[in-house]
């Protein structure tokens, strides 16, 4: 009987054991390390501080651009690699033979590592070399190249459109799926009943797509969240911080300056607005339930 | 039944466990002095260079069946977060080859040992191979810490003859005023008269460095703790690369253009001169380097150093220096790794290849007929004693890398006239200054 009564809690414990090992507890140290003025160059300084750090940090002018970046970048990234999404994943959702092959290669840029991204788009925006600018002066669109990542006017954008080139061939698949579910005779009855096209798409079609855009949203704006490979190998976050994210000025105190305590307090601001876009994600979802 | 089957199985488990520990701790401690596995990290180089140290490598393992060495090469780019992130995890190399800039932070961080503290008999004797000036800008607080086998040197210039001759001028520019006026007469369209490079990339930095030491600037007044790129020698050698942007002699790119693009386009014929370090073109550009008349020199001087230090001819950086790492368990092992590179035989692989084009840290890669062909300037400077005179380590202090990213954002700023040279280093001195007094306190 005891037994019995035990053995969930045996089963479950090892669960909890990882959980904790590899979630909570890292979770808890950020925390704690965020109370500190640590450097890690400097012994003796992981002592507790108290709000010190978080004080520090919000007063900086430079941190404060960077969270600001950091959420213009989530919004346009999503908004961008969603819409876009949606519409190549609808032509890709229709049965023609030429969709297969679509599909197989429309992949490539989500498969590829984002090193290797970032190093290839670094290339292709150059100023002097790349093929984008060769391009548009063939094309007589501008008469001669800009260093897209090289001026603080325009390299965020540039990597805002690097980023949304990556997501969007999942989003397009993952959308293209629930395209497929539609009820095809559903949307045909609403067209002999006089629905446009808009009308068709918004009444008919997306209410059963929802659930699954809903999904894709969340995920993609904690992809963008996360990135900060790309960004990294292609700008450094300049010129003059102008690509600094979260992720990428938290990797550039962890590799440069070891400032852990402000690093912490960076992780926390980044861990809050992670669990704000999941809470967003979880009630969005509820309502889809209910 | 159960209860007994569950001790069993935790008994089982417990001797399995301590079996296994003990096993690792017998592998552990069972390589006697200068014998067991030694794990080496390479990052970077020249494609040469990244060809022949598995090469060597694998010399040594034939000479040294005692040592197994596992190599690994990776990315240059990752150096430091590839070695700091392995320290981290308990996941480190037994040898890292990493650049003699890091050895403060290194030092500082407890990733890096002191090689004399392990055998300083053998350490000491490398002095008979190494040219001291090189030896010791692997020293940090008194110890030896790295194993040079090379420097690179900043600032130097290339010119192209023909664009030389075109615009009727007989040698290359001598002072900085000569330099914005040759690189105007040389200017084309869609050609800049001189190639330069602003990203944030370290050797970028580095390049300007060499210009600013060149005018009597330094990095920290190491008497004082204070920053010191915001005083002329600084201010005046930013003002000289504002002054070539602004007059459209220049790339356009400057913030987006690494060394590597500098020099592409040098060697691609796209620019008429180019700022560099001491391997100059030779690693980076691809092809057709037979068509292209070229030469390099060191960088012209101030026309009036402004900086209140000694002018420094040059700043120089071992960027493949051997390092053995806090967690070796063999360090006695790795030493024997580092003293074979130590031997002339291998220092010489650095002693006249265009294709690496390395300033040589051995001694005797001056004797060789290859080095005299490809490099007679340096041959005969190291033979009059000058070469390395007054020749300085690029900035090196505990922090460095933490500050030294607040003056390639000034760079930029200035560059891009988001602010004067004096502000933008200003602003950049007042950061850096308070992320040394953090350190230094």
């Amino acid at each position: 009987m005891r037994v019995k009564r035990h053995l969930p809690i045996v089963l479950i414990a090892p669960v909890f054991v990882l959980i904790f090992a590899f979630i909570a507890y890292p979770m808890i140290e950020i925390l704690r390390i965020s109370f500190t003025g640590w450097n890690y160059l400097k012994p003796g300084s992981d002592t507790f501080v108290g709000f010190a750090s978080y004080a520090k940090v919000f007063s900086d002018p430079v941190v404060l651009s960077v969270m600001g970046r950091t959420v213009i970048w989530m919004v346009a990234t999503t908004a961008l690699s969603i819409i876009l999404g949606m519409a190549i994943g609808y032509y890709l959702s229709q049965d023609w033979k030429i969709n297969r092959f679509l599909r197989a290669v429309i992949i490539i840029p989500w498969i590829l590592p984002p090193v290797v991204s970032g190093t290839i788009w670094k290339w292709m925006l150059h100023g002097t070399f790349g093929v984008v600018n060769d391009m548009l002066m063939r094309v007589h669109i501008i008469d001669q190249g800009i260093p897209w990542l090289g001026r603080p006017e325009t390299a965020l954008l540039a990597l805002i459109m690097v980023q949304v080139w990556k997501n969007v061939p999942m989003v397009a698949l993952l959308l293209s799926a629930a395209f497929q579910g539609v009820s095809l005779e559903m949307v045909e009855a609403g067209r002999i009943d006089g629905a446009n096209a808009w009308q068709r798409f918004w009444r008919l079609i997306f209410p059963d797509i929802r659930s699954t855009f809903v999904v894709v949203a969340v995920m993609v704006s904690i992809w963008c969240i996360q990135q900060y490979v790309i960004i990294w190998v292609a700008t450094q976050g300049g010129p003059i911080n102008s690509t600094h994210i979260l992720p990428t000025y938290i990797f550039q105190i962890f590799t440069q300056s070891y400032q852990f305590g402000e690093l912490g307090v960076l992780s926390i601001t980044n861990l809050l607005i992670l669990v704000g876009v999941t809470l967003v994600y979880i009630r969005a979802f509820q309502r889809e339930r209910r | 039944m159960r209860q007994r089957f569950g001790l069993l199985a935790l008994v089982v488990f417990f001797a399995v466990g301590l079996a296994v520990f003990a096993g690792g701790q017998k592998e552990a401690g069972a390589a006697t002095e200068g014998t067991g596995t030694v794990t080496v990290w390479k990052m970077g180089g020249a494609p040469k260079e990244v060809a022949f140290w598995p090469v060597v490598t694998d010399k040594f393992s034939a000479q040294h069946p005692e040592v197994k060495i596992k190599y690994n090469y990776f990315y240059g780019q990752i150096r430091r977060s590839k070695i700091i992130g392995g320290y981290q995890a308990d996941h480190l190399a037994d040898v890292v080859v990493a650049f003699g800039q890091d050895i403060p932070d290194f030092a500082g961080l407890r990733i890096i040992v002191p090689l004399d503290d392990i055998d300083a008999d053998t350490v000491n004797s490398w002095k008979d191979n190494i040219v001291p000036e090189v030896f010791d800008v692997t020293m940090y607080r008194g110890k030896q810490y790295a194993l040079p086998t090379y420097v690179d040197m900043a600032p130097f210039l290339a010119y192209n003859l023909d664009d030389l001759e075109t615009a009727g001028l007989g040698g290359p520019p001598e002072t900085w005023s000569e330099v914005k006026e040759y690189a105007a007469k040389m200017n084309k369209p869609n050609r800049p008269g001189i190639a330069l490079q602003a990203t944030l990339v370290p050797v970028d930095l580095n390049i300007f460095e060499g210009i600013a030491f060149n005018n009597g600037g330094r990095f920290l007044d190491e008497s004082a703790g204070e920053i010191a790129i915001n005083r002329s020698g600084f201010v005046d050698s930013l003002q000289l690369y504002v002054d070539l942007v602004e007059a459209g002699v220049t790339n356009g790119n400057l913030t987006e253009d690494n060394f590597k693009v500098g020099a592409a386009l040098f060697g691609e014929n796209k620019a008429a001169m180019w700022i560099g370090m001491s391997w100059l073109i030779t690693p980076w550009f691809g092809k057709d380097v037979e068509g292209l008349r070229w030469q390099g020199t060191a960088f012209p001087t101030p026309d009036r150093v402004s900086g209140g230090y000694e002018p420094a001819a040059a700043v120089m950086d071992p960027t493949a220096a051997l390092m053995i790492t806090s967690t070796c368990k063999n360090p006695k092992a790795a030493l024997k790794y580092l003293d074979f590179w130590a031997q002339p035989e291998q220092l010489n692989l650095w002693g006249g290849q265009k294709e690496i084009c390395r300033v040589p840290a051995g001694k005797a890669a001056y004797d060789l007929p290859e080095l005299a062909e490809a490099w007679p300037q340096w041959v005969e400077l190291y033979k009059k004693g000058t070469l390395f005179e007054g020749a300085v380590s690029v900035p090196r202090f505990l922090g460095v890398t933490g500050v030294e990213p607040e003056l390639g954002k000034a760079l930029q700023k200035a560059i891009l006239g988001k602010a004067s040279a004096q502000e933008a280093l200003d602003e950049a001195a007042k950061a850096a200054q308070e992320y040394y007094d953090i350190l230094h306190e």
